[in-house]
């Protein structure tokens, strides 16, 4: 009660006199703690009712009966005496609940409301419109027994009556003319009594008898119309009992109801919300501001907020309330700090009193750890896709459907050596790197209208570069579309291809140089070569004369040296064609066991000249294959030239057998064979293995890397396995479905 | 009756060497430097049968052909092309002169040089 505003009350009681004494230590105090009308004298407040007896038994009987029950006439505190009052205790209970047993009443007992009715003014102003002059009327609670307490006496206006009302009840019996109605109320019996005086009486005694009747039928009425003014009132005062319970239970479980939704709104909203005096003194906190700071509501509220919130001695520095003290506005902003770990969003609201003055501020702070990611990695894909943008080696830009320049990055303007601000929101085609020839403008122009059509375009241009030198541009234009399709955007990229350009033409003039001196090579080589074959020739076949042994001895050697510079001329020119992909090859099918036939025919003279065996295994049944006859002999016939070659005895066999899709064709020698380490030099260009004595004469170093390109060429594989000292085996694999040769007919 | 070939070539030791080959073999061998008077040269000789280089400075083997196949008079007598292949010119002469001419590639063996000659003149 003293916080709520009776602040230095003290407990009273009545002592037997009815005199307000500080009250004796008790379990259990009825304070009366709200009165309406507030009265001038507030010493009423924080009386214990139950002191008085009169009041206790009403209200024992009114807690046990759970119904309304009135005291007998009681005095008022404060009031003059004689002055009768009587009062209806009403429980209330703390459960809404109906309380069945006595028990249950007790023990849920919560209070009493109290209805005080000063019975002169209620008659009074009951009266007021009847005016009964020359009666007397008397009002007695009878719960004790007949006319046992006199509560209220209305004298006669015709004459000033100061005879006590005791007085008057002694002249009751003499006249012989009163009216008496009795009715029960609040647990009481009571009775009003009606009696006109004797000057009433006489001065109607004169009166003819019928007079005296219509008198006794008039005191009826009156008595009548008096006890019903009163009945109605009573009931009116039941009525009045009645409504005024049922509303203040009904606010009462309203007032309970929006607490607890209140509470538990707070404690659910999962934002961290505190409300503090303007002192930084935590007043209450809501659950989610508990869970954050693992601790319960006792142990925060008047705590200072900077010493939960920061663990810091003096108010935080970044704290918004300092800021909405200072201009009683509401604050938000983003705080970070190390104690609490997570980034808040923190709002704070002042709590302003009537004047306007804060009195506390309400701080709602929101976790903001998923949404300052999300913005991190905004930003960072932002600076990732800026980067790529601005860094590109490419010219890149962003183009409207109108062909206006909205983005440039930095390559394209440090190229042109200008600033953003000189070419976007203006026409592409008025840009630096266009304005040196009309007609490349005019295409732009197009190519923007094919692109925002949803084209692609692309295109060489010519570009300005800021020293003035004109540029070889790889230009293109692309369409970005939404999702329905529409062109919204274009995307102009341009590569700097001068170099490319440059290396280009150069590569293009040595091929050129190359083709032209390899022609000439062929031809200047091989006419003196002719000549010189045929002149032999002539000579060793004796067509000139007679050739002794010595001099045939030495023209063979000519003759066979003359072969080898043949040789190596067709592989030097064989090699520059299939290199060029200029080679052409007459695709047919081919049956390779035939192939392999007649290069045992061809080779068999030389391999038996060294004395070597030489054999075929040929698979049976074997599918054609789709290749140049020539070319594959050409390759069959340096493998077993090489065989024959490295070898000074031992065994040669060529077979074929056909694998998955394909025909593979192997010459396996009984030869020295291949180191391990040379095996990757094998194919290549030029490559001869051994040096010196062990060198061969007649090999050009070409005939594998020719074998491995005309295979190549052919869709196939070639390849080598060997064991050293023990053989080798080259072999190839032609597809079944052959690819057809570059530049087949 | 001797067969008589024609041999044409910018190459006098070639020319030289052929006309020692052919005749060993049997032929009466008229040899004519270079390209320009080769036409008429034909027209004046008729052979049996010619052996005509390709390039040659000035006048190109295959036009030889083509005015030999286009005349009347000469459009019978087989054209053996003796060429350097290989090379460019070599390549797209053979190219625009397709359709029943032979080629032989320098240096020739000469057994199949005399073959292919024998072939021709039956």
């Amino acid at each position: 009660m003293r916080k709520e505003g009776f602040a230095g009350l003290i407990i009273k009681e009545f002592d037997p006199d009815y005199n307000l004494v500080n009250a004796a230590s008790k379990p259990e105090y009825f304070c009366i703690n709200y009165i309406e009308p507030v009265p001038e004298d507030k010493t009423i407040f924080g009386v214990d009712a139950s002191s008085d007896p009169l009041r206790w038994e009403a209200m024992q009987k009114a807690r046990d009966s759970a119904s309304a029950v009135s005291t007998g006439n009681v005095r008022l505190v404060g009031e003059k005496k004689n002055k009768s009052a009587f009062r209806v205790y009403l429980p209330v209970y703390v459960n809404e609940s109906p309380h069945d047993t006595q028990q249950a009443r007790r023990d849920n007992l919560k209070g009493f409301l109290v209805l005080l009715f000063q019975i002169d003014k209620m008659v009074e102003s009951s009266l007021a419109s009847l005016s009964p002059t020359g009666l007397n009327i008397y009002i007695y609670d009878e719960t004790k027994g007949k006319r046992s307490e006199l509560l209220y006496f209305h004298s006669s206006r015709l004459k000033k009556t100061k005879s006590a009302p005791a007085v008057e009840a002694g002249q009751k019996t003499q006249r012989g003319i009163e009216y008496e109605g009795a009715f029960d109320a609040a647990g009481r019996k009571w009775s009003i009594v009606c009696r006109p005086i004797p000057e009433f009486i006489a001065e109607r005694r004169s009166w003819d008898s019928w007079m005296a009747l219509f008198f006794g039928i008039m005191l009826t009425v009156i008595a009548t119309v008096y006890l019903s003014a009163l009945t109605t009132r009573h009931a009116r005062i039941e009525a009045l009992i009645e409504e005024r319970t049922k509303d203040l239970m009904r606010s009462e479980a309203q007032v309970r109801r929006a607490v607890e939704e209140w509470k538990d709104t707070f404690d659910a909203i999962t934002d961290l919300i505190f409300i503090q005096d303007k002192d930084f003194n935590i007043l209450k906190v809501n659950k989610a501001f508990c869970d954050a700071f693992k601790s319960r509501p006792e142990d925060l509220i008047g705590k200072k907020c900077y010493q939960v919130v920061h663990n810091a001695d003096k108010p935080w520095p970044g704290c918004p309330a300092q800021k909405a003290y200072a201009d009683s506005h509401a604050q938000t902003e983003e705080v970070f700090d190390r104690n609490v770990g997570v980034p808040l969003l923190v709002r704070v609201s002042p709590i302003l009193d009537e004047s306007g003055k804060i009195v506390g501020t309400v701080h709602i702070a929101t976790d903001i750890t998923e949404r300052k990611k999300a913005e991190e990695l905004l930003q960072e894909s932002q600076r990732k896709a800026r980067a790529i943008f601005d860094q590109s080696f490419q010219f890149i830009g962003l183009m409207d459907i109108d062909g206006t320049l909205l983005e440039a990055n930095r390559s394209a303007l440090e190229f042109a050596g200008i600033n953003a601000s000189d070419v976007l929101n203006k026409p592409f085609w008025e840009g630096p790197w266009w304005t040196h020839s009309a007609q490349l403008q005019e295409k732009l122009r197009q190519a923007i209208k094919s692109v925002a059509q949803g084209e692609f375009v692309r295109f060489e241009a010519t570009h300005t570069a800021k020293d003035g030198s004109l540029h070889d541009v790889d230009f293109s234009l692309k369409p970005v579309k939404d999702e329905s399709g529409r062109v919204i955007y274009m995307i102009p990229e341009g590569r700097d291809i001068t170099e490319r350009k440059k290396a280009e033409e150069e590569i293009k003039e040595a091929v050129r140089v190359k083709s032209e001196f390899t022609s000439v090579v062929s031809h200047e080589l091989r006419t003196p070569l002719t000549a010189i074959r045929e002149g032999i020739c002539i000579v060793l076949e004796g067509s000139a004369g007679k050739v002794n042994e010595e001099q045939k001895r030495f023209l063979d050697v000519a003759k066979r040296n003359v072969d080898r510079l043949w040789r190596l001329i067709n592989n030097v020119l064989d090699y520059q064609k299939l290199d060029s992909g200029r080679m052409e090859y007459d695709i047919k099918e081919n049956d390779l066991n035939t192939l392999v036939r007649e290069v045992e025919e061809t080779m068999r003279p030389v391999a038996e000249e060294k004395k070597l065996e030489f054999s075929t295994r040929l698979a049976e049944n074997l599918e054609q294959v789709k290749c140049d006859r020539d070319r594959i002999t050409q390759v069959l016939t340096n493998l077993v030239n090489n065989a024959i070659k490295f070898m000074d005895k031992g065994a040669i066999i060529i077979s074929t057998q056909k694998k998955e899709n394909a025909v593979v064709v192997s010459v396996k020698d009984t030869g020295k064979g291949v180191k391990q380490e040379d095996m990757d030099k094998l194919f290549q260009d030029f490559s001869q293995l051994g040096s010196g004595k062990d060198r061969k004469t007649g090999s050009t170093g070409l005939g594998l890397a020719i074998s491995k390109k005309i295979i190549q060429q052919h869709g196939g594989q070639i390849w080598a396995e060997s064991v050293y000292g023990k053989g080798s085996a080259f072999s190839f694999l032609l597809p079944i479905k052959a690819k057809t040769g570059r530049g087949a007919t | 009756m001797k067969k008589k070939i024609l041999v044409v070539d910018d190459e006098p030791d070639v020319l030289s060497v052929l006309e020692k080959r052919l005749s060993e073999a049997g032929y009466s061998v008229v040899t004519v430097l270079g390209g320009r008077e080769a036409f008429d040269k034909i027209k004046e000789e008729m052979p049996d049968l010619i052996l005509l280089d390709i390039v040659m400075p000035g006048i190109d083997g295959v036009e030889i052909g083509k005015s030999l196949k286009n005349d009347p008079k000469t459009k019978d007598i087989p054209v053996i092309f003796l060429t350097c292949l290989f090379t460019k010119k070599d390549e797209e002469a053979m190219g625009r002169s397709a359709g029943g001419n032979i080629f032989i590639a320098k240096p020739y063996e000469p057994q199949e040089l005399l073959k292919e000659i024998e072939k021709h003149l039956r």
